[in-house]
């Protein structure tokens, strides 16, 4: 027999009664559907993974950098509050540092507290919207008594919920200056190396070459098309304004 | 192929059942090639574990166009070499763990018949080989993948792959196991030899 049908049948043989374990279906199953409750929507969700979020300082450029535990479908919990960015009137790195005291906050609560104090924060938020000024400034004068009474009594419940909780560590890793937009590329491209296959690499590369070479020439679509590699390895880029 | 695209479009849209479906039409043959790789059941398990969550996860930019099974085949390899890599260092650590493990393979041989203590030996030559090597033989004989297939699995050029397969048979003729009548003379020679002559 020539080596090659000797090797197939040898191979065949030792493998001929292994069988795929049907535990890894149902825990694959248990696993996804479980990161779908959990926020993510359709199929690009991934586990949770603590927050790291960094703004870039000092970059000359039109692209500012926010590397975050985002995913594809990922909900910023500041939208639970707010609906979304565009409801929430400070601007967009106040609305950041929101995301990212929320994401310190919740790290730190159990599912229940944390949906407790999600639900008094987005009444809360309710009544500042309907009753802020152009200045963010709230119009007291316009509120009935109840209303005040019950922002009162909001503001003292979350107060008290979240007195105690650290969040100066989302205050901390807001700015790190010594993190260069040169440092950040080479994370991610040590990162998706190791988890891309050779051929979404080159791909992914290519656009990290095109981005880093001519900053403005990077688009929508080119954005588009770097965060949907970035988003399953934990980052995400925005364009700043 | 376009009833694999139709599943993967159900997954897409968020069908548990469709992945379940394609999970079915691939896992036997990719459980296989973890299993000899990693060389025991438990990590094998996780290993399969990890690919099609990965799988799942990255669905999206999979390009439907090409056939799932080598994309989630080189998912499971970089998953396989993650898991060499924490073994590894395990090993260091535990020790003799390593050794272990083999022991108990080897103990499995013993138990078997002597047509497939030959085919065994072919198995446990294949073991002894490069990881590099042992990985192009299973994907090519096990697998049945054309070598065209197992350069893009691997990222690697269709000259490398030709090249290894041609190391790999090679270190595997020159070590593989004798035909069973030369194998049985061996043995009767030896036989003689420790024993003087004297039952001869």
């Amino acid at each position: 027999m020539k080596i090659e049908q000797e090797l197939r049948s040898a191979l065949q043989k030792r493998t001929s009664d292994w069988e795929a374990p049907t535990e890894v279906l149902r825990n694959v199953t248990e696993q996804i559907e479980a990161e779908q409750a959990a926020g993510g929507s359709g199929h690009a969700v991934r586990r949770h993974r603590p927050v790291r979020k960094r703004v870039l300082v000092g970059i000359l450029s039109a692209v500012l950098i926010l590397p975050t535990g985002a995913y594809a479908g990922y909900h910023y919990l500041s939208d639970s509050v707010y609906g979304s960015k565009a409801n929430f009137g400070g601007d967009a790195n106040a609305y950041e540092q929101l995301e990212a005291k929320l994401q310190t906050v919740k790290s730190q609560m159990s599912d229940s507290e944390y949906e407790q104090l999600t639900r008094l924060l987005r009444e809360a938020a309710s009544l500042y919207s309907q009753y802020a000024g152009e200045d963010g400034q709230l119009k007291k004068s316009e509120m009935s008594v109840e209303e005040l009474a019950r922002l009162d009594t909001l503001e003292q419940e979350i107060k008290k919920q979240t007195t105690g909780l650290d969040t100066s560590k989302a205050a901390s890793t807001q700015f790190d200056e010594n993190f260069t937009v040169e440092d950040f590329w080479a994370e991610v491209l040590a990162k998706a190396e190791k988890q891309l296959d050779s051929t979404d690499y080159a791909k992914f590369r290519a656009l990290v070459e095109t981005v880093k070479s001519d900053v403005e020439a990077a688009d929508k679509t080119t954005m588009e098309q770097l965060n949907s590699y970035l988003l399953p390895l934990g980052y995400k880029v925005e364009q700043s304004n | 192929m376009e009833q694999e695209k139709d599943l993967i479009e159900r997954i897409l849209a968020g069908s548990s059942a469709a992945y379940a479906e394609l999970y079915e039409q691939t896992a036997g043959d990719l459980y296989k090639l973890i299993r000899l790789l990693v060389g025991n059941t438990e990590d094998a398990q996780d290993v399969m574990q990890e690919t099609y969550l990965q799988a799942h996860r990255n669905l999206h930019r999979f390009d439907r166009d090409r056939a799932f099974r080598p994309w989630v085949t080189g998912i499971a390899l970089r998953q396989v070499k993650a898991c060499r890599r924490k073994r590894w260092l395990q090993a260091r650590r535990i020790g003799r763990a390593a050794q272990y493990n083999r022991r108990t393979e080897e103990a499995d041989f013993a138990n078997e018949s002597a047509e497939r203590l030959d085919r065994g030996e072919w198995i446990e030559r294949i073991e002894r080989l490069p990881y590099k090597l042992r990985q192009i033989v299973i994907l090519k004989y096990l697998n049945d993948y054309a070598q065209e297939e197992i350069a893009e699995i691997l990222g690697i050029p269709l000259g490398t792959v030709k090249s290894r397969v041609h190391a790999a048979l090679e270190r595997l003729r020159k070590s593989g196991p004798k035909p069973f009548e030369q194998e049985s003379l061996d043995s009767a020679e030896n036989a003689h030899l420790k024993t003087g002559g004297r039952y001869s």
